[in-house]
């Protein structure tokens, strides 16, 4: 036996206590007698001073909840080899929010797990894990069944991915050694393959039709001084068409409005053009029906009063920055200029330098890649009609110019425009993002003679998404800020509840977007919003859901069953056990006033 | 007054019984049912006495004569009715621990009233407790004063402490007590000595006396009082600082009555001690006719 708190031992000091006043209280009660008659030969003897205590069954009840009391508060623990360790990993990710059979599958879950821990031995240890974020409920195996099934009350979903693999290894980890036995409860589909005997899967939910926003972007104002964009991207997983609307809000005030049947499977664009003069946090919202997750169903963004970033264009060949001059002054709104970059802000910078010069603003990038010896080549474009920089192309173009032939280098990103020709599929435009900016690579030579109109649309469509921002927070990434007065500041998240944020440096940075919606940070007067989007096509894929989970490990020889030992906690039992002494002692005390 | 206790079934059983007298001296009066070995004037016939001057020829037992040629003649047993004194002790030991000895002590009284007043005895119930009058209710006679005696009886209150013998000396005196019986019914928590001189100066009244000692079952076991620290006399108020064992308590207790009873049974004293756990039918209808009080 060990004790989590050996100081409450220090209680026991209190029994002599106890002693002192029950000897102070049987010296001073007073019992009356018909007479002192029969004692008389008593009386005539000294009076000596009474040395031995005399004791009831009230004073051992008392003495033993005294003892009770002090072991209760040192709260002891009985430790036992015969354990056995179960790893139990609880689906908290977003879709287990999806309603199902009038609930939540993240309630039947529950309930499925609760289930479980009720047919749980006494000594059986129980570790319990979620996979969004991926984390143990309790800080330790434990078999306190109380403790288990409070830790499983309290488990939230998360607006966030699981990996049900990683949190098993996460779990096999905190153990130092595999479980005896593990227990999966997911709304995904058992594998194919039994993994082990000792893998237990429970699979709670079915697969249902589901409509998300699976990406958002902004754009600002190009050419000229119109309205701003909204970009986002729709995806309707189920096995039917389903008609969806979406709708832009600015403090419930709708800014625009978009319907169209969407095709199964099919990433549909929904371009929202919004007023003149709109700026801040914008809220979308897709309505479907059916529709099984509400988490994927809205999504914030923050549309910059400013749109377009200078250009700069860095070429050693005047035919290059000549052609692209030409192109550039047709949008008179656009600040371009052909020297070198000598400013300090982000801008985009347009070169046929395979490895262009390293800058220190940040900046956005369009290469050209022309041939070598450049000819006109008439080719067959097929455009990628769900990326911006295939808007206004039809995904089908007869186009010729001078293409580059040679084969791209892997990992460039991905391929918006590609060109057949001699049976070859050959990437024209690659489009790719790296820590927050933007790149896309044309290989084409821009001053080939006669420009074709898919030419220039596509150079225009990628300068646009060049100045355009995807950078819309998912839950799960952090967020940095920068400009706070060194203190404290507070962090009203989406659910309502609000955390204080340190912010010492000057600098202030939150981890905890599980929660997709809006975040305000508050610091005396100055107040900011960042917007976290739940934006996880895996997730919402309730039809056919990817699987997350991988072979694992085999186990290694000594499993947790060995190595761990199993502490049962006394504490609670031991209170129980004074309860019912308490009400025994105040039984016998009635009684004996009743007596009196 | 309600007596609840005083049952149909339980004074059938009363009536089933009779007061044991072992001997009838002066101080009876006539006219009652108890037939005595004394030259009467009613129809038992008792015994042959010799024939002295004066005595009524018509008595004179003619066929014995003609046998034994001396004079002989027949006497009859006289009829009498004893006086039955019950004094109930009403100091205040008779309400601790708790006032039911007290009630108890009425309810006996009641029930061998009864049976007295069954036997064409007169009852009379005394309260001993100090006061300048004595404190006593009036004769009963017969069987129909049941209720009367019982209300009576039960409206009998605790008085102050008085010294037994002074009471008995004093109530011998002043209501001219003479032969009959006393039914004592006190706790006994008297000094023995005092006792005593009560019980005779009852004696020497002629009075056949009878004693029962009633206590609850916490005063025959003092055990529990060593858990107290100081002794209090309900009496006197005196106090006395405990420190001796239980054992040593009870065996204090026991010696008390175990003097109380020898006396009792050197003087020929029927005595019996009765506890409160003890059901009372019990207590009248095997107890008291086993210990000589009744029969």
């Amino acid at each position: 036996m060990s004790f989590l708190n050996p100081w409450g031992l220090l209680w026991l000091g209190s029994v002599p206590v106890l002693l002192w006043l029950w000897r102070m209280t049987s010296t001073r009660r007073r019992q009356p007698v018909s007479s002192l008659i029969p004692f008389e030969h008593l009386l005539q003897r000294q009076a000596k001073r009474r040395t031995r205590l005399i004791v009831n069954a009230l004073f051992w009840l008392q003495l033993l909840a005294l003892c009770g009391i002090s072991f209760a508060v040192a709260q002891p623990l009985v430790s036992t080899h015969r354990s056995t360790v179960t790893l139990a990993v609880l689906d908290t990710s977003a879709s287990m929010q999806a309603a199902d059979r009038g609930s939540t599958r993240f309630a039947h879950a529950k309930q499925r797990l609760l289930h479980e821990l009720s047919r749980k031995g006494a000594f059986e240890q129980w570790l319990l894990m979620t996979t969004a974020p991926v984390a143990p409920l309790t800080p330790e195996p434990t078999n306190d069944a109380l403790t288990l099934r409070r830790a499983v009350d309290g488990a939230r979903t998360a607006d966030l991915g699981g990996n049900l693999a990683a949190t098993v290894r996460m779990g096999r980890a905190l153990l130092r050694a595999a479980p005896t036995k593990t227990l999966i409860i997911t709304d995904e589909a058992a594998p194919a393959q039994e993994p082990s005997p000792a893998l237990t899967w429970r699979t709670v939910g079915r697969p249902r039709p589901n409509v998300a926003l699976v990406g958002l972007e902004t754009q600002g104002p190009f050419c000229e001084r119109a309205q701003a964009r909204v970009i986002a991207t729709i995806r309707n997983f189920s096995d039917a068409e389903m008609r969806v609307t979406v709708r832009a809000r600015q403090q419930a005030k709708v800014l625009a409005e978009e319907s169209a049947v969407v095709a199964p499977k099919v990433p549909w664009p929904c371009s929202l053009t919004l007023p003149a003069q709109t700026e801040g946090i914008v809220e979308l919202s897709l309505t479907a029906k059916p529709d099984a997750l509400e988490a994927d169903d809205r999504a914030w963004i923050t549309v910059q009063p400013v749109a377009n970033l200078p250009i700069i264009i860095d070429s050693s060949q005047p035919a290059f920055t000549q052609a692209v001059s030409t192109w550039l002054s047709a949008c008179p709104s656009l600040a371009w200029s052909a020297q070198a970059p000598g400013i300090a802000g982000p801008y985009v910078l347009i070169t046929d330098r395979a490895a262009p010069q390293p800058h220190d603003a940040p900046v956005s990038l369009m290469t050209f890649l022309p041939p070598s010896a450049p000819r006109p080549v008439v080719s067959r474009w097929i455009v990628a009609t769900d990326h911006p920089i295939g808007s206004y192309v039809a995904p089908l173009e007869t186009v010729a110019a001078a293409v580059n032939l040679s084969e791209p280098e892997p990992g460039a990103g991905t391929s918006v425009v590609d060109a057949l020709i001699d049976g070859r599929r050959i990437p024209v435009v690659i489009a790719g993002e790296q820590e927050g900016w933007r790149h896309v690579l044309i290989r084409l030579d821009p001053a080939f003679d006669v420009p074709s109109t898919p030419v220039v649309l596509t150079f225009f469509n990628s300068l646009r998404w060049l100045m355009g921002s995807s950078k819309t927070l998912t839950t799960g990434e952090p967020f940095t800020l920068h400009g706070f007065a060194p203190g404290e500041a507070a962090v009203r998240r989406p659910d309502g509840s609000i955390h204080p944020v340190d912010a010492q440096t000057g600098s202030l940075r939150y981890e905890r977007t599980d929660r997709a919606g809006t975040y305000q940070i508050t610091q005396s007067n100055q107040q900011r919003t960042v917007a976290v989007n739940f934006l996880d096509p895996l997730e919402s894929n309730l039809l056919t859901p990817a699987s997350t989970w991988a072979a694992l490990p085999s186990a290694p020889a000594t499993t947790a069953q060995g190595s761990s030992r199993a502490r049962l906690p006394l504490g609670r039992l031991m209170m129980g056990a004074l309860l019912l002494l308490l009400l025994i002692e105040w039984w016998l005390y009635s009684a004996k006033g009743r007596q009196r | 007054m309600p007596t609840t206790w005083l049952t149909p079934q339980l004074i059938n059983r009363l009536e089933a019984l009779q007061l044991s007298i072992k001997w009838v001296r002066a101080g009876h009066q006539l006219g009652g049912r108890f037939a005595i070995n004394r030259r009467g004037s009613s129809v038992e016939f008792a015994d042959h006495a010799p024939y002295s001057a004066g005595d009524d020829i018509r008595a004179i037992d003619w066929n014995l004569y003609a046998r034994l040629d001396r004079l002989f003649i027949k006497t009859y047993k006289e009829e009498i009715a004893l006086s039955v004194e019950i004094l109930i002790d009403a100091t205040p030991s008779m309400g601790s621990p708790t006032k039911a000895k007290f009630e108890r002590a009425a309810q006996i009284a009641v029930s061998l009233g009864y049976v007295g007043l069954g036997d064409g005895h007169h009852v009379r119930a005394h309260w001993i407790r100090p006061g300048p009058r004595l404190v006593r209710s009036a004769w009963f006679h017969q069987r129909r004063d049941l209720p009367r005696m019982a209300d009576v009886i039960s409206e009998g209150h605790l008085g102050g402490p008085i010294g037994l013998a002074e009471w008995t000396r004093r109530a011998a005196l002043a209501t001219r007590m003479h032969g009959g019986q006393a039914l004592l019914l006190t706790d006994g928590m008297v000094r023995p000595a005092d006792f005593f001189r009560a019980l005779h100066a009852l004696m020497v009244r002629n009075i056949e006396v009878k004693v029962i000692q009633i206590l609850a079952p916490q005063e025959l076991h003092p055990a529990a009082f060593a858990h107290a620290g100081m002794l209090i006399d309900v009496e006197s108020g005196a106090s006395h600082q405990l420190a001796y064992p239980p054992a040593e308590l009870e065996r204090a207790v026991a010696q008390h009555n175990e003097q109380l009873a020898r006396f009792c049974k050197r003087s020929g004293i029927p005595f019996a001690q009765h506890r409160l756990d003890e059901p009372l039918e019990t207590f009248i209808t095997k107890t008291l006719p086993a210990r000589g009080f009744l029969e």
